[in-house]
């Protein structure tokens, strides 16, 4: 069976501490703006009166993001200069030496994963931490993980990646991402009613 | 991020095919225009200010890029990125017009040269807006995966490009007397369909009011000139202010809009 890489992330087992998000902009040494992992926290509900009663139903849960290093990627097929590919591996890259930074990529991806870096003037995203990942090592998120909320695992190349359309991910017939989210319980409530990103200042966009 | 630099180069490059097709159609259609060689020479002005409308829109682009030295190399993918399309047909549009220009000014080269010549920059301009529309027609952005997406882009060149030929023939030293009576009133009619597709378009709320209002104002401008037989000329140029001024703030909300996302 052909396979491909994926993240799992399990919304449950995540505490929201941020050690992936921090992990992956330190190894890049990334600049003020640019996240390749970022942390949402979803929320939703509110307070309720029932009689003499108030009672809530609020309710708060994670997701990290990174690039899903989709099989049909979005961002390659609009990229004007050919900059962006996915190879071998399976790892979607962006070649710098040819990129315009025009952004019309990050406009196109639903998950927010190409990102422009002003210094360069390109755009820039993970890129599964390669090196790390030819050396036998996990990449630097999946490895600062203390909960063992995040993983690499190998999914099935043709099958659909479970739980990836959990709210507030699209539709994942769209890219076909490599990733699997295990849904947090209240994952299907958000969906359902009124439920959004909780620290849009901290990433953004 | 600003989208100002796409505001002015989608708008100036819309109203530079909308323009140039303007100006076909006047010569094509007009007998009173082609007969009188000081009426063709202000179509011939009128031309290069087209083409100074395309150049001033391509370098406009070029301020979105973060590497411009490597802007050329945006054509490289032509087979799946309907923006390597859209610089394509924009560079085609662009060199088209330019060629055609300079025999009609020079007054050299065989009349059919010019003449297919000239159909082949109207074509590519059609197909830079249709490209255009197609950049933002994204599956994975549904604001903007629309066919409305295409009809909008359409219906602002053909108001603001034949405004703009309007005002041209309004404001243009030296144009002979009477001669553009029958195309301004031509005009007038295509940017009343204009103004009617761009109010029969997407975009309600607050946020539209206003150009919803410009809009509705500049369909009574040309209105009244239609009414009165064409006069006072001066009507259409403010009818033009009106309808870019809308479509300023029109395109803007565009791209607020369209690239609005969740993650």
């Amino acid at each position: 069976m052909a396979t491909r890489l994926a993240f799992r992330f399990d919304q449950a087992a995540c505490s929201g501490c941020k050690a992936c998000q921090a992990a992956c902009k330190d190894r890049s040494a990334l600049p003020v703006g640019v996240l390749w992992r970022r942390v949402y926290e979803v929320a939703g509900g509110a307070w309720r009166r029932d009689g003499e009663a108030w009672r809530t139903d609020a309710f708060a849960f994670n997701l990290s993001l990174a690039c899903n290093h989709c099989a049909e990627p979005v961002c390659a097929e609009v990229c004007p200069t050919l900059a962006i590919a996915r190879d071998a591996a399976g790892i979607v890259r962006i070649d710098a030496a040819r990129c315009l930074g025009c952004r019309y990529c990050a406009w196109a991806c639903p998950y927010g994963a190409p990102q422009y870096d002003e210094r360069t003037g390109t755009m820039t995203k993970c890129d599964l931490c390669a090196d790390e990942l030819a050396a036998g090592r996990a990449p630097a998120c999946v490895a600062a993980c203390p909960m063992r909320a995040l993983e690499l695992v190998e999914i099935d190349a043709d099958a659909a990646a479970p739980g990836a359309g959990t709210f507030p991910l699209p539709d994942p017939a769209l890219t076909l991402p490599g990733l699997v989210v295990v849904p947090h319980r209240d994952a299907a409530r958000a969906g359902r009613r009124t439920a959004g990103i909780a620290n849009r200042e901290e990433v953004g966009p | 991020m600003s989208e100002r630099p796409l505001v002015a180069f989608t708008l100036l490059a819309q109203i530079a095919v909308g323009a140039f097709l303007t100006l076909g159609a006047v010569l094509l259609s007009s007998g009173p225009v082609r007969a009188h060689p000081g009426a063709v020479a202000t179509l011939d002005g009128a031309l290069l200010l087209v083409g100074a409308v395309m150049v001033a829109a391509l370098a406009v682009s070029l301020r979105h890029l973060g590497s411009r030295r490597r802007a050329w190399q945006a054509v490289r993918n032509v087979r799946t990125s309907w923006l390597s399309r859209e610089v394509l047909y924009a560079v085609l549009f662009a060199v088209g017009g330019a060629v055609v220009t300079v025999l009609r000014v020079t007054a050299s080269g065989p009349v059919a040269l010019r003449t297919v010549l000239a159909a082949g920059t109207a074509l590519a301009g059609v197909a830079l807006v249709h490209a255009m529309a197609r950049v933002y027609r994204l599956r994975t952005l549904p604001a903007w995966d629309t066919p409305l997406t295409t009809v909008s882009f359409f219906a602002t060149a053909l108001l603001l490009g034949t405004l703009a030929v309007g005002t041209a023939l309004v404001l243009m030293p030296d144009v002979p007397a009477g001669r553009f009576d029958g195309p301004l009133r031509g005009i007038a009619v295509a940017a009343a369909v204009g103004f009617l597709a761009r109010l029969a378009g997407p975009g309600r709320g607050r946020p539209h009011a206003a150009r919803r209002a410009l809009l509705a104002a500049g369909l009574l401008l040309v209105t009244a000139t239609l009414v009165a037989g064409g006069r006072p000329p001066a009507l259409l140029v403010a009818a033009f202010l009106l309808a870019l001024a809308s479509e300023v703030r029109g395109r803007y909300l565009f791209y607020v809009e369209g690239t609005r996302k969740l993650l």
